[in-house]
């Protein structure tokens, strides 16, 4: 007996819907068959618990050259009222998320993940028998939207259902068995059950064994090996270490893989996930902490819930626990390296530090532990904080790069190590050390303090004048001076600049680029409102200076001022302003003439 | 000309490698580098490029005045020689992020009421020039309008106009686009209506670099007003390891530090404003300042008046670190009512004050 029937919708509408926006490659409609399958033995388990399962994969070329692929499982199988069932639920959806939402009943993912075989093949038969008795259901959908069911009661065909399509012109490669044994691999290679993959020369079971995280091992070195080779296979990829991580919120279980480089943090290693065996995304972002980019995960989990794009977990209460309880995984893993394998932890600091002060910056008990090793880079080259700590009583950092470039090549003259803390996470790090870590000194500096810090000049009358007419060069600058005496002596001046006063600078450029527009006349107004003025500090230690200060020629002053001022600019790296520009350009010139004046007089 | 071809190598060679750092202090001196180096070439082509970098880098890395700064150079540049400087161009470009910068322009009681109107009409002479949709235009005036405490009218008729607009390539992602409309009904104390059209963002289906990071500060409010104390408690703890990191969601730690607060977890609250403050206290950005020392004066009043805090290494007792931070939030309240002409956010902050 044979009904015919007709879907009550567009299909080919359907159809693309599915190929265009829900699925990224046609590829796609082996993992919704692998899936189907699964969920069907895992409904037969439920049934008997000794039902083991087992999906083959059979592919092969008939006499006139149509190419075919049969996929076989034993699980549950469907009953009529079922078979009916899915095809109402598929007829019903129209829209994406209404989709997405059906899959999460076993009869609905059944109909949609089928449809996605239409991508592939203009038919689909499906023979299927429920565990549940009554007789097999025959069914055959078209593309064009006909379908038509008979019942046979034939006691050969076998509880669980059979697949069978045709390739579409164009589409026979995604049948070929070398691509379908590396699909297969790629969604089920977790499986609990065997998927096998038969081309004609018999079937190959491309899940032979179980994750490592399954198996036993007589050694620790041995489940080690397992797992590296394991990542290797799987990620393709040499990796410094391996950590098992678990977690009994949503039931998750698997390894991370210790990357062999330092990633970005912004761009975080995405991890390989699976749902209950089955691959649900290779760029799965969120099921670790934000501090753990120096690893890349292969996780299994057993209830977690996933997004409709399925690239991620819902966040809820259960995803936080998880991803605290990997996390605590991982930051034990730590902890245990540091007791029992120094030498492995530093070789992971020295590429993976950056992490690791993600982590210290907000985990008081680990940056106490870990702190010593951590390194930071300082005016005297790049350090731990142990070697730090033992060298120096009090350690001052400066909190950008820019400040620290400006002070580092005077801070160690005065025997002062100073740490460039522009990077991230360092300066917040160093700000909870101080208020944390018993025994440890650690302060912030700037270059205000940095002058502070310097010793006064002897108030002298023989500088006096200098600092007058210093003061009314640079006057035209937004620059003050002052006179102090600090190593290295040949430096004879230093200029120094705040945030601000750097802000300020900015601000100046830009005014002078914008004019009387709109936007100059905003930026002026978040000019910083205080005396945000760089300073130039003279050394009274340095010869050029004493010379200076002996001089009574006013215009010579306020030349070499200005070429002193110039050069200091350049010295912090500091690009010149036009009207800077326009200094060293004239000055320049006129110490030349003055010089070579001098000459032809001698 | 060997010398310029170098210094645009250098240029673009930083600025790329800026890009994958993370958001954050780094990232930005890294492209300020880039902007030096240009500068001292008198490289003005390698600039605009740089700045543009910078633009990003500021916005996103907490520091969104140098992006205003750099923007503002890009402008002009853009605006006297459009052929040099095209507003169009690969990757981040002039019109794109002229939406980064409309969105701060209140935020500095600095700036007057008139500028920002004019900052906002140019966006928009620029986007029709370019023949493209207003819509975030809307987006931008709807922000300011609430920003500014216009009557609600106002703000209710951008949002109109807003949602009618076609999006084209230059609209915000749905995400972004959800996440403001949630802070519109959030500001109105729609609270239920905010929670209704997060859902996108809350079922995790439409992500960005600021959402759902964003989205659940805001929430936090409406949720517990919404009786979810459940959903609170998740927008809290999944919600803040988001942000902790980045100075440029000053604000909205602040979101969290009420979150704690309302919940009675005080300590939690305490360890939370003395992590963080320095990025208020620090910062230029006036309208998160003010909004973050709102929260910690409101802390400290909830503490016993001897409880000690250390902030910058000092310690000091409640009452006076309540005083000082209420004094610090009242001034710049008052700054932002004189531009504002209005008592709109004065009144925000007394109300906050007395929860």
């Amino acid at each position: 007996m044979t009904d015919e029937h007709r879907f009550q919708i567009h299909l080919g509408g359907i159809i693309d819907l599915l190929s265009n926006h829900l699925y990224s490659s046609p590829s796609v409609y082996v993992r919704e068959l692998l899936q189907n399958a699964t969920d069907a033995i895992v409904a037969r388990q439920h049934r008997e618990p000794e039902h083991v399962g087992a999906v083959t994969l059979q592919t092969r070329v008939d006499d006139c050259g149509r190419t075919m692929l049969t996929i076989t499982d034993d699980g549950i199988g469907l009953t009529e009222e079922e078979v009916h069932r899915f095809l109402a639920t598929i007829g019903a959806s129209s829209k994406r998320e209404e989709l997405d939402e059906r899959r999460s009943d076993f009869i609905g993912q059944f109909g949609i993940g089928l449809l996605s075989c239409f991508v592939v093949s203009d038919a689909i038969d499906v023979l299927t028998r429920s565990a549940n008795g009554g007789p097999a259901v025959a069914w055959r959908g078209t593309h064009d939207g006909s379908y038509a069911i008979e019942l046979r009661d034939e006691a050969s065909v076998p509880v669980g259902t059979t697949v069978h399509l045709v390739a579409k012109e164009g589409m026979e490669g995604w049948f070929d068995a070398e691509r379908l044994t590396e699909l297969a691999t790629r969604f089920g290679a977790l499986l609990p059950f065997p998927v096998a993959v038969d081309g004609g020369s018999g079937a190959q079971v491309i899940n032979p064994l179980p994750p490592p995280w399954r198996r036993s091992f007589a050694t620790a070195s041995e489940a080690r090996e397992a797992s590296l080779a394991f990542g290797r296979e799987l990620l393709g990829g040499e990796f410094l270490d391996v950590v098992p991580i678990h977690s009994e919120a949503g039931g998750v279980e698997g390894l991370a893989y210790v990357l062999p480089f330092s990633p970005s943090p912004n761009s975080p290693a995405a991890h390989r996930v699976y749902l209950k065996g089955m691959l649900l995304s290779e760029k799965a972002e969120n099921l670790l902490p934000r501090w753990a980019f120096f690893v890349t995960c292969v996780l299994d989990a057993k209830s977690l819930r996933p997004t409709a794009s399925r690239e991620s977990f819902y966040e809820d209460a259960s995803l936080e626990a998880a991803r605290e309880a990997l996390g605590e995984g991982l930051r034990r893993y730590l902890l245990t390296l540091r007791e029992e394998d120094p030498r492995r932890l530093e070789a992971l600091i020295a590429i993976h530090y950056r992490a690791i002060k993600a982590l210290a910056a907000y985990d008081t008990e680990f940056l106490t532990l870990f702190l010593d090793a951590l390194p930071f880079e300082t005016s005297m080259g790049r350090m731990s904080f142990g070697a730090l700590r033992a060298r120096n009583e009090r350690i001052r950092y400066a909190t950008s790069v820019d400040l620290f470039r400006q002070i580092s090549q005077v801070a160690a003259a005065q025997g002062m190590t100073v740490i460039n803390a522009g990077y991230s996470y360092d300066a917040d790090i160093l700000a909870r050390v101080e208020g944390t870590i018993e025994g440890v000194m650690v302060e912030r500096i700037d270059a205000a303090e940095l002058a502070d810090a310097l010793e006064d000049a002897p108030s002298g009358e023989a500088f006096e004048e200098l600092l007058v007419i210093a003061a009314r060069t640079l006057e035209p600058f937004d620059c003050d001076v002052n006179l102090k005496r600090f190593a290295p002596a040949e430096l004879p001046v230093l200029y120094v600049t705040g945030e601000d006063a750097a802000f300020a600078r900015s601000i100046d450029t830009a005014k002078k680029a914008t004019g009387d527009s709109l936007w100059g006349g905003m930026i002026e107004r978040i000019a910083p409102a205080e005396d945000a003025r760089a300073v130039l500090l003279f050394n009274a230690d340095n010869p050029l200076v004493v010379r200076l200060s002996r001089l009574s020629d006013e215009e010579a002053i306020g030349l070499t001022v200005q070429m002193l001022y110039v050069q200091a600019l350049l010295l912090g790296h500091h690009p010149l302003r036009p009207e800077e520009m326009a200094l060293l350009n004239v000055g320049l010139l006129e110490l030349i003439e003055r010089g070579l004046g001098s000459r032809m007089l001698q | 000309m060997t010398r310029t071809n170098d210094v645009s190598d250098q240029v673009t060679e930083i600025v790329r490698e800026a890009a994958r750092l993370g958001y954050g202090a780094a990232r930005i001196e890294r492209v300020e580098e880039a902007v030096r180096l240009a500068d001292s070439a008198n490289d003005e082509l390698s600039g605009y490029r740089a700045r543009m970098g910078m633009v990003e880098a500021a916005v996103y890395g907490g520091y969104p005045e140098k992006g205003l700064v750099a923007f503002g150079w890009c402008a002009a540049k853009s605006a006297e020689d459009p052929e040099r400087f095209p507003a169009r161009r690969p990757g981040t470009d002039l019109l794109w992020v002229f939406k980064w910068i409309t969105q701060q322009v209140t935020w500095y009681p600095q700036l007057e009421r008139a500028q920002i109107e004019s900052a906002l009409q140019d966006m928009e002479a620029r986007y029709v020039a370019h023949g493209l949709s207003l819509r975030p235009v809307f987006m931008q005036r709807t922000r300011a309008a609430l920003a500014m405490g216009d009557p609600p009218e106002r703000a209710s008729d951008h949002y109109r106009k807003w949602q009618w607009a076609t999006r084209d390539s230059y609209a915000d992602c749905r995400a972004c686009e959800f996440n403001f409309q949630t802070e519109f009904h959030v500001a109105r104390g729609e609270h239920q209506e905010a929670l209704r059209v997060a859902e996108p963002i809350l079922r995790g289906d439409s992500r960005c670099a600021e959402v759902p990071h964003d989205t659940y500060a805001l929430l936090l409010e409406s949720a517990l007003a919404a009786g979810r104390d459940e959903d609170a408690a998740r927008f809290h703890t999944v919600g803040y390891p988001m942000i902790r990191d980045n100075r440029v969601f000053t604000a909205r730690i602040a979101n969290h530090v009420h979150y704690l607060i309302d919940v009675g977890r005080l300590d939690d609250a305490q360890a939370m404003v003395e992590r963080h403050v320095h990025w208020a206290t620090d910062n230029r950005v006036l309208d998160h300042q003010l909004w973050f020392h709102a929260a910690a004066a409101r802390l400290f009043a909830k503490l016993d008046a001897s409880v000690e805090s250390r902030i910058a290494g000092e310690a000091k007792t409640a009452d006076v670190l309540r005083e000082h931070y209420r004094n610090a939030a009242n001034r710049v309240a008052a700054q932002f009512d004189a531009r504002n002409g209005n008592a709109h956010v004065s009144e925000q902050l007394a109300s906050i004050l007395a929860r």
